[in-house]
């Protein structure tokens, strides 16, 4: 969306432009200020003017001057830079391949991203091959240097190059960079970190750096988003991370949820129990992401069953939305008659989710469906009942249909 | 006599110290807009959005389409919206009682059919009538209800849509592809953003393909040309800015996303002002303090929205006579904001400034023409030093303008042609040779009218959206 080229340096041109401009306007509104209530005399005050304007057009000339260059030379700049990064990444190609001898280091700027941008293109062997040419020819700890120190924006661009290399050795460098003092690099950082941490393959580092990890989300106080995503990008090293997540004690409530969030999306089966200690815990939010997290598991264990129940009568519409939609994995007669009291809830959500759970429960549930849409004793049931078959019809013709 | 120079002299300085701090602060808005773009361009990488788009992380997003008589613009922003990049979305259309054929046109294009359907009426609005769903895109729905209003269709798709972002947007706009994409992710990556702003762009003279913007190309008219340049300064300046200090206060009608929940939560779009964007952002920022719950607004120039600039004198009056009218309505209706530390910087600083530089600037812009033509005449002013004011003024309006035209270059996606940079560097100077002050009459009008014309939202003549 941007180029990223001459950005900076067009900040400190304005920078300049402003500090000229500024420096005489001061003096001006400073020398008028002093006037006021005195006699006036316009002869020096002009003079001022004079000055104040010939530098407020030199500061324009300066800015129109960078902007026109810029526009100028960016476009053939970076086409030949697209050019050579191409010619590299067909030179690699024949460096995988074996047809022609590694080049010597130290390499361009354009080579090295071409190998970034194939580490992120190729797959399997090849691709290893690419993350360890990246760490032989100092790339990787370039980048690394960069990630963890210098001015903000330099910062991000490494930290997003050592994302795409995923290269393990980074992987301690990163982990540090998720409790900087900075929300944008902390959030980069724990993206890249979790994305490095999934081509770990050895067991025992693979532990230890999920172990590492898990703790930096602790301190780091990261969205519920980014953990989340942070677990789906640590692909087989999540299970670690949650395992850190959900045994630990003092475990911010934000991080608990995202790790239960994570259970459920990455179907973390083994977890199931865990979760299920979930269900009762005294924050509103956390027994919701339980809920959800069992829903998405699809398992529901007899002993949490009664939390389940508990949980249908909250005071909180999200937690019964939740508990509704979990529902369906009671014993069918018993979620049958569950939602269908649900289907008369106060809240429109929670009457929705039991439509679409009593749906999801195929023949028996769309039968009671059709009976709640013809007969439920309460007006919006019946609506919402019969919105929900309507709905599926298109999908039951369909699969009729084939 | 002795007492008019004086009064004379020192509405001059007044106006010379109200300049002064006027454009040391766009200075500041600039220089913090501009490190907002340096960083957010960095902040959401490629890499960023293909996991997103491979992976189930995202939040689903409801886009609000409120149209009325919008039969020319309809069906092509419609089309752009059902064809964005986003894992899970839905489109709801209200036609808010239009009279033309906008439901016809979007009958016929998106081959809607009638489907009775049960919602949440979260929101209080004028009767809705028959809800369609396409067949070709099922995410579209399209709602008819009777004529209430911008504010009352929007708060009407609010109530139909089920996802947990909403984004109303404008129905002669045209996202881009990853719009929503980048703009969802705000959220993702804080738990306390409740909405998100992203950057309007003029659309007026860019060839279209596949319902987007491929080429841009300078438009015919003098007044869009410089209706491009003054829209990078709102927004890569001053929007970028604001938010970079934590005290945004408006985010555009055109394109914005928001957590549906906190719009609920302070209920919805408020029906009796024509600038219903900021007061709902307004609004937001108010419940939220008072309420004690951790809130932020953000402006992201990334997500990028192209909506068709008026191209006639007549339209951009009546369109600036109803912003003014719209920002005063908002400014009194949340004056107890005003100067309460409670609320921040946007008590202590965005509201004093909208107060001072935007609600009051047309007053003092012309009083200030007044009072300097009247000391010329009566010749206690030097007619010198009165051109070398306006001289500064316009060079210091002028700078700005090409910082914000420099930032615009940076753009992937910009006006390429050096012929087309240059009329863009042109026109920087020819807004404030006419245009600028004309515009400043009619917000002075507006400022004598708001309370006749309250919620009158006058006529916008509009070419369309090219289709291609």
């Amino acid at each position: 969306m941007w180029r990223r080229s001459g950005d900076v340096a067009f900040a400190l041109v304005f920078a300049l432009a402003i500090a000229i401009e500024a420096v005489p306007l001061g003096y001006l509104t400073w020398t008028l200020l002093g006037r006021i209530g005195s006699e006036r005399t316009d002869g020096p005050l002009v003079t001022i003017l004079v000055g104040v304007v010939a530098s407020a057009t030199l500061a324009l000339v300066i800015v129109m001057a960078y902007v026109l260059g810029y526009q100028l030379v960016s476009a053939r700049l970076e086409a030949a830079l697209v050019e050579r990064r191409q010619t590299w990444v067909t030179r690699w190609l024949r460096v995988l391949d074996g047809s022609e001898p590694e080049p010597p280091a130290p390499l361009r700027r354009e080579a090295i991203e071409a190998l970034v941008g194939l580490r992120e293109v190729l797959r399997g062997s090849q691709s290893d091959r690419v993350a360890s040419l990246l760490e032989s020819y100092g790339a990787a700890a370039a980048f690394k240097r960069a990630a963890t120190a210098g001015r903000v924006p330099a910062r991000l661009e490494a930290i997003e190059a050592l994302a795409s290399a995923r290269v393990p050795s980074t992987l301690t460098a990163l982990v540090r960079a998720v409790n900087d003092s900075q929300p944008v690099v902390r959030v980069a950082a724990a993206r890249a970190a979790a994305r490095t941490l999934a081509t770990v393959e050895e067991p025992g580092a693979r532990e230890l750096g999920a172990s590492a990890l898990a703790r930096a989300l602790q301190r780091g106080h990261l969205p519920v988003g980014i953990v989340e995503e942070v677990l789906v990008l640590a692909e087989m090293a999540a299970a670690p991370i949650v395992s850190d997540l959900l045994l630990r004690d003092g475990v911010p409530s934000a991080t608990l949820r995202a790790a239960l969030d994570g259970v459920g999306r990455l179907q973390l089966l083994v977890f199931a129990e865990e979760v299920a200690r979930f269900l009762t815990h005294p924050d509103a939010e956390v027994r919701a992401a339980a809920l959800r997290a069992t829903g998405r598991l699809g398992f529901l264990a007899e002993t949490s069953r009664s939390a389940v129940i508990a949980a249908l009568e909250a005071e909180e519409d999200f937690i019964r939305i939740h508990a509704t939609s979990t529902a369906r994995l009671l014993p069918r007669d018993q979620a049958l008659v569950t939602l269908s009291e649900r289907l008369g809830d106060r809240s429109w959500w929670v009457r929705r989710a039991a439509a679409d759970a009593m749906a999801s429960l195929g023949a028996p549930g769309l039968a009671e469906l059709g009976r709640a849409a013809r007969s439920h004793q309460d007006r919006f049931a019946r609506d919402i009942a019969e919105q929900a078959l309507r709905e599926r019809v298109p999908a039951l013709v369909q699969a009729v249909a084939g | 006599m002795r007492a008019v120079e004086s009064a004379l002299a020192g509405y001059q300085v007044f106006v010379i110290v109200y300049l002064a701090v006027l454009n040391l602060l766009y200075a500041v808005f600039a220089y913090a807009g501009l490190r907002a773009v340096i960083v957010g361009s960095r902040q959401t990488s490629d890499v960023e959005l293909r996991d997103l788009l491979e992976h189930d992380v995202y939040k689903p997003v409801s886009i609000l389409v409120p149209a009325y008589n919008e039969e020319h613009s309809i069906v092509a922003s419609v089309g752009s919206f059902v064809r964005l990049q986003y894992p899970r979305f839905e489109v709801i259309v209200v036609s808010d009682g239009s009279t033309d054929r906008t439901m016809d046109r979007l009958i016929d294009a998106f081959a809607l059919v009638e489907e009775p359907r049960v919602w949440a009426r979260r929101l209080p609005t004028k009767p809705v009538g028959r809800v369609m769903r396409s067949l070709r895109y099922p995410g579209l729905v399209v709602a008819e209800k009777e004529n209430g209003g911008k504010s009352d269709a929007l708060n009407a798709a609010i109530n139909l849509a089920r996802y947990p972002l909403i984004a109303p947007v404008d129905s002669d706009s045209v996202l881009d592809a990853q719009a929503i994409l980048r703009a969802s992710r705000l959220f993702v990556k804080d738990d306390a953003v409740v909405a998100v702003g992203g950057t309007v762009r003029a659309l007026n003279g860019a060839e279209f393909r596949g319902g987007r913007p491929v080429d841009l190309r300078m438009p015919n008219t003098w007044v869009e040309r410089m209706q491009i340049v003054e829209y990078a300064r709102a927004f890569f300046l001053g929007r970028a800015g604001w938010s970079r200090l934590g005290a945004l206060l408006i985010i555009s009608g055109a394109f914005g996303l928001f957590r549906r929940e906190a719009v609920l939560t302070v209920g919805g779009f408020w029906t009796e002002t024509v600038g219903e964007d900021m007061e709902l952002v307004m609004r937001l920022h108010a419940e939220n303090a008072r309420a004690g719950r951790p809130h932020r607004i953000v402006f992201s120039p990334d997500p990028i929205c192209w909506t068709e600039v008026p191209a006639d004198v007549g339209t951009l009056r009546r369109q600036r006579n109803r912003w003014h009218r719209g920002l005063l309505t908002n400014l009194w209706r949340h004056r107890r904001m005003m100067l309460n530390p409670r609320h921040g910087r946007i008590g202590m600083l965005a509201m004093p400034y909208f107060v001072l530089f935007e609600a009051l600037g047309p007053l003092i812009e012309v009083f200030g023409f007044l009072m300097f033509t009247l000391a010329l005449v009566i010749g206690t002013l030097n007619p010198h030093t009165l051109w070398l004011f306006l001289i500064l003024a316009v060079l210091h309006g002028v700078l700005l303008s090409q910082v914000a035209i420099g930032v615009e270059a940076m753009l992937l996606q910009r006006y390429g042609r050096l012929t087309d940079r240059l009329i863009l560097f042109g026109a920087a100077f020819a807004e404030f040779l006419g245009l600028h002050q004309l515009l400043t009459m009619e917000r002075f009008l507006a400022t004598l009218q708001a309370g006749r014309k309250r919620g009158h939202w006058g006529e916008m003549r509009r070419a369309g959206i090219p289709s291609g």
